[in-house]
């Protein structure tokens, strides 16, 4: 879920925006020496993972969901270099499709790149196997849909009885056609060519 | 195959196109922090909203294009109002929640849509806009178009061999061959870009 302009309180949309400039410039710190070749390969991923989120899948009721592909590219790269790409995919979808708000753009990133990225990637670094992939894939997406709701219920938008429950169910559904995913394109990478598998993670 | 349909009304020619960027670019960021920190009265909300519809059709974009995309935030809009209903609070409440995210969508369209995306990135550089993630952002954006040529070229692929729906199986090694792709392209254009002389700025 990415949270539109207007529904968050200022105190919320302040502090999560603190938090996510703070690691956008420790990443963009982390990653400022890096090999030049290294580039255009998170460049066109950041490319795939614009187009991944794009491909909405239809389901029950006129909703549609799509895969948001954050824990793939912290396994293939690394927690910080997955966050910027998806920092950046975040804001061209709130530019480019209105996917989520330009002063949100804080809270949708902590949500989404900064869980997903950080602790979707320490999760699976605990035992490196497809399993464990897909086991922090579903775990990310669930913490962050709560993550969201409590952000929407400080700012007195939502009553948690209601909307903690519909986003958790809704995003259950997700979480698992995501785990799923994230199984078969790791085995199916695995297969054809394993040296993606090999980058340096930063 | 259809090349410009992200930010398609940017070449048209209206007074709206014709203000400099800058200009553009500060006023988006003043309307969009305005009306998401501060608590404002609905009658000037209106105000705003109508004004930013007087706006977006003296650019020449097409009503039911803008009145798609504010639909994206109705989810939310439900989500909440189950919540008021709940809770009990006002109507006027929520007309006011959605009428702020509709005025950050509409002024975020107006930006992006009355100007070309390599001069917007352009005017993000002289705002200081970190190098590395305005790399990356114009990577997504030029990259963009040619995966989904080869997300679109795949799932024909598919179709001509199978005659029932894509099954997941099937979806998720279209996503892996998808990234397996992007990687390889990847490497070309490094191999490139190395080629004409590129040290890693844009």
């Amino acid at each position: 879920m990415h949270i539109p302009d207007g529904f968050l309180e200022p105190k919320i949309l302040v502090s999560t925006d603190i938090i996510s400039l703070a690691v956008v410039f420790l990443g963009l710190k982390k990653l400022k020496n890096i090999d030049v070749n290294r580039i255009p390969l998170m460049g066109v991923l950041a490319s795939f993972v614009f187009v991944l989120q794009i491909l909405a899948f239809p389901v029950i009721g006129g909703t549609s969901v799509h895969l948001e592909g954050v824990v793939l590219t912290a396994i293939l790269l690394g927690p910080f270099s997955s966050s910027l790409i998806v920092f950046c995919v975040l804001l061209m979808q709130a530019l480019l499709f209105q996917h989520g708000g330009i002063l949100s753009l804080g809270a949708n990133f902590l949500n989404i790149g900064i869980i997903g990225s950080f602790l979707g990637y320490y999760f699976w670094k605990i035992k490196p196997t497809k399993i464990f992939a897909s086991f922090a894939t579903f775990i990310t997406i669930l913490i962050s849909a709560t993550l969201c709701s409590f952000e929407l219920y400080l700012s007195n938008r939502l009553v948690l009885s209601v909307g903690l429950p519909t986003m958790l169910f809704s995003h259950l559904v997700v979480g698992i056609i995501e785990a799923v995913f994230v199984y078969g394109v790791l085995s199916f990478i695995e297969k054809l060519e394993p040296q993606i598998l090999k980058f340096e993670k930063i | 195959m259809k090349h410009n349909f992200i930010d398609k009304y940017s070449n048209l020619s209206s007074p709206i196109h014709k203000i400099s960027p800058k200009l553009k670019f500060v006023l988006f960021l003043t309307i969009a922090t305005f009306v998401s920190l501060f608590k404002i009265d609905t009658k000037i909300l209106v105000f705003i909203f109508l004004f930013l519809i007087f706006v977006c059709k003296l650019s020449k974009i097409p009503t039911k294009f803008f009145l798609t995309r504010i639909l994206v935030v109705s989810p939310f809009i439900f989500l909440i109002a189950i919540s008021y209903l709940v809770s009990k609070q006002s109507f006027l409440a929520i007309l006011n929640v959605s009428l702020k995210s509709f005025i950050v969508i509409l002024s975020i369209l107006i930006l992006v849509q009355t100007t070309r995306f390599d001069i917007l990135i352009e005017t993000l550089k002289e705002f200081k806009f970190p190098k590395f993630l305005l790399l990356l952002l114009s990577f997504i954006y030029r990259y963009f178009f040619v995966l989904t040529d080869e997300v679109e070229k795949m799932t024909f692929a598919v179709k001509l061999r199978q005659q029932e729906k894509l099954s997941v199986k099937t979806l998720t090694k279209l996503i892996g061959m998808l990234l397996i792709r992007s990687y390889n392209r990847a490497e070309r254009i490094n191999k490139a870009m190395l080629l004409r002389g590129w040290d890693g700025n844009l």
